[in-house]
């Protein structure tokens, strides 16, 4: 059976890890102030991060955490390992600030770091980079976490043989709330991965941040 | 020339976001690219733009380029030589 290895949710200032809770954070932080907590509570050490927008910031550190302790790169060559992520808003936050400076035409100063991250694939190679994975990446935009396409895309690409592992799920960011969800999941040869299995992790998971709310 | 290389050195920090680097923390004589701070293509483009916007220096030939980013030094100096 295609193996899913380890989930993780973050959303609404605290991470989960396997549902086990792993960090909680100050609810009255802005996203970039809780994600810079996260990133010292993890104690990383790779300056470009500061450099990334908030929608890579947030799918570098939900690899991080889901990659931490992980013998991935010691089972899969790199070129067997992908990425297949989904998000709703794309990079609307980046967007916006770059279309503000393309706005502004007295002092026309676009910046091209800004620029760089108006595509939202640029978080898969973000991801890729740090971890070295050079397998097939793909991030897709979907109006919410669609796990029939999560589950075809990963199953065509073991079923191809393309890859052998694959880190998968949701990582969205806008103005009002941000959410990463990412799975590890392993190819076993023999049972196609389960759409079920993983609207059963994401759902459970969103119960719990519906009960935060309410 | 002091004066220009330590407001360069916070522009620079605030521009590329060093984070958690402090204008001290920058040798100016250091090779900004490659082994010194290690700066990418990207930063470039905003050293660049740092030029224009804050200096109103235009570099018209690229290849100017590499002498003037080789370090804060060199920025400053060009700075003073060209500024509007």
């Amino acid at each position: 059976m295609t193996k899913i290895v380890k989930h993780i949710f973050f959303s609404q200032d605290k991470l989960f890890v396997d549902f086990q809770k792993q960090f909680s954070f100050e609810s009255n932080l802005n996203f970039g102030a809780t994600f810079k907590s996260l990133y010292k509570a993890l104690k990383l050490d790779y300056p470009k991060y500061f450099k990334m927008d908030s929608l890579s910031k947030l799918g570098f550190l939900a690899a991080e955490i889901l990659l931490q302790d992980s013998k991935l790169r010691a089972m899969h060559r790199p070129e067997k390992i992908g990425i297949v992520i989904e998000n709703s808003s794309s990079t609307i936050l980046m967007d916006t600030k770059h279309q503000e400076t393309l706005n502004n035409k007295e002092a026309y100063f676009p910046s091209p770091a800004n620029f760089v991250y108006t595509l939202p694939n640029i978080l898969t190679g973000e991801i890729c980079i740090r971890h070295k994975i050079q397998g097939e990446n793909v991030m897709f935009i979907s109006s919410k976490f669609d796990a029939e396409m999560i589950a075809t895309y990963v199953e065509k690409l073991f079923d191809d043989k393309k890859i052998t592992a694959c880190l998968a799920g949701y990582i969205e960011i806008n103005e009002e709330n941000y959410e990463a969800f990412l799975l590890l999941i392993e190819n076993s040869f023999k049972d196609p991965i389960n759409e079920k299995q993983l609207i059963d992790i994401y759902s459970k998971y969103k119960n719990r941040t519906n009960a935060w709310k309410n | 020339m002091e004066k220009l290389i330590q407001e360069l050195k916070q522009e620079i920090i605030e521009a590329l976001n060093l984070e958690d680097m402090e204008p001290d923390d920058i040798d100016e004589s250091e090779q900004l690219f490659g082994n010194g701070l290690g700066l990418d293509s990207i930063d470039a483009l905003e050293l660049i733009v740092l030029l224009e916007k804050n200096y109103g220096i235009k570099i018209e030939n690229p290849k100017d380029g590499k002498t003037i980013f080789y370090s804060v030094k060199t920025m400053a100096e060009y700075i003073q030589a060209h500024k509007k």
